[in-house]
């Protein structure tokens, strides 16, 4: 799997509310400004169609930063 | 060839903006789980800012006939010309009789006219369209009459805002027929293609709405202080779940649809996909780099109206004189509830 700043290069792209720069592997994402709950299903499909990997909604709640979803799809991926 | 001749829409005079929604929740939510919510929040949710409600005694039915009338009036056609009637719905009125043949009486249709009641959802327009079509193809009638009518806000509780967010009442009919009409639309309907996978059967349903596990007296208490006390039912969505959903089945749509019309992608002028939730359509527009102007997203002021919103969008694009050129080529898609998905395309 492609290493971290790959990951959020592609997330900053893919959504709109989040622009490039805005992401770093520390970001608690969830208390970024605009986050909401459609913004979590979008996570969570996004990384169904790019990795196809499924996250549920408990592992997406369970991780506070990009590092943490990061690992969670790299651990599903192997 | 099979055309869509005429198409007219009709919407309850009972509007909820996104304030009205909030309203609702609040005073109907369980208080240990309120959340904080703002208009803003809801439109940025799902896209949507208004939405229709039926009045309380109203059915599917009722607004279907009144989107019918419209149809005959706005477009001068004689109601004796029609030989069948489809009545496609999520909340018909009977287990027997069907639906559609009380439409027959209502609507003075002729009683040498056909009519069936087709129980469907987000692809019901779909499996309209390609009925009306075979119908026609085997020669048994030329003039099809196709109503697409939902009152999902009968069975959402308010305290389920993201459902009460999204889901509208709405209706349209639509004229199919086997050959052209001078001043009328004319759009040719080519093949379909169609997709099932009952797995989905709890991910979006009407629980306590029918024969299997129906409402008792316990359920109804529950709700007897609700507008309208889900006499009906209450619907179910698991979002995250009918989200991959459609995100994977969209995309896998397209492309059969396109495969089975030997169409290419570049050449598809339009694409209107059942209008689910402005955001969530937006997601995949972008994930399949359509742009913006050919792809429809008209749910705004509309909002969900289930199997009305092909044809309450190909309405509002006729209407709108500068959209539709002769010969344009619109990829229609439907999918959701079932699960079930399926497509076509139409020609200016």
């Amino acid at each position: 799997m492609e290493d971290i700043f790959e990951f959020i290069k592609k997330i900053e792209f893919e959504i709109d509310e989040i622009d490039e720069g805005m992401l770093q592997p520390e970001t608690n994402y969830r208390e970024m400004e605009g986050w909401s709950s459609m913004l979590g299903l979008i996570f969570i499909a996004l990384i169904d169609t790019e990795y196809d990997v499924t996250i549920n909604g408990e592992e997406l709640i369970n991780c506070a930063t990009i590092q943490d979803l990061y690992d969670v799809v790299k651990a599903k991926k192997q | 060839m099979v055309y869509i001749n005429a198409i007219s829409s009709y919407f309850p005079k009972k509007t909820l903006d996104n304030k009205e929604i909030i309203e609702a929740y609040v005073k109907f939510c369980d208080p240990s789980e309120k959340k904080e919510i703002t208009e803003e929040d809801i439109f940025n949710q799902c896209g949507i800012r208004k939405r229709y409600a039926a009045e309380i005694e109203e059915t599917a039915k009722d607004i279907g006939n009144k989107s019918v009338e419209k149809l005959f009036e706005e477009w001068d056609i004689d109601r004796d010309s029609i030989e069948y009637i489809i009545f496609i719905s999520d909340a018909l009125d009977y287990k027997g009789p069907t639906t559609a043949c009380v439409m027959q009486h209502d609507l003075r249709l002729p009683e040498a006219c056909g009519a069936i009641d087709v129980l469907h959802g987000c692809t019901g327009y779909i499996y309209g369209l390609s009925l009306a079509k075979g119908l026609i193809v085997s020669e048994q009638c030329n003039n099809v009459l196709i109503v697409t009518a939902d009152t999902p806000s009968k069975v959402v509780h308010p305290a389920d805002i993201d459902l009460s967010a999204i889901f509208s009442d709405a209706a349209a009919a639509t004229l199919v027929s086997n050959q052209k009409m001078e001043g009328k639309l004319n759009f040719e309907v080519s093949n379909f293609i169609f997709g099932t996978d009952g797995k989905g059967e709890k991910n979006l349903f009407v629980e306590r709405s029918a024969t299997k596990n129906p409402a008792d007296v316990a359920w109804l208490k529950q709700h007897e202080h609700l507008p309208g006390g889900l006499k009906r039912g209450r619907m179910f969505m698991n979002s995250p779940q009918i989200f991959l959903f459609a995100l994977r089945k969209v995309p896998q749509l397209i492309d059969q649809v396109l495969n089975k019309n030997n169409v290419k992608f570049e050449k598809i002028d339009y694409f209107v996909l059942h209008q689910a939730n402005g955001k969530m359509l937006d997601f995949i527009r972008k994930r399949l780099k359509i742009s913006e102007e050919k792809f429809i997203i008209n749910i705004e002021n509309i909002g969900n109206t289930v199997s009305a919103t092909i044809p309450i969008a190909l309405k509002e694009m006729a209407d709108e004189k500068s959209v539709l050129r002769e010969k344009n080529k619109v990829l229609l898609g439907g999918f959701g509830i079932g699960y079930s998905w399926g497509g076509t395309i139409i020609t200016v």
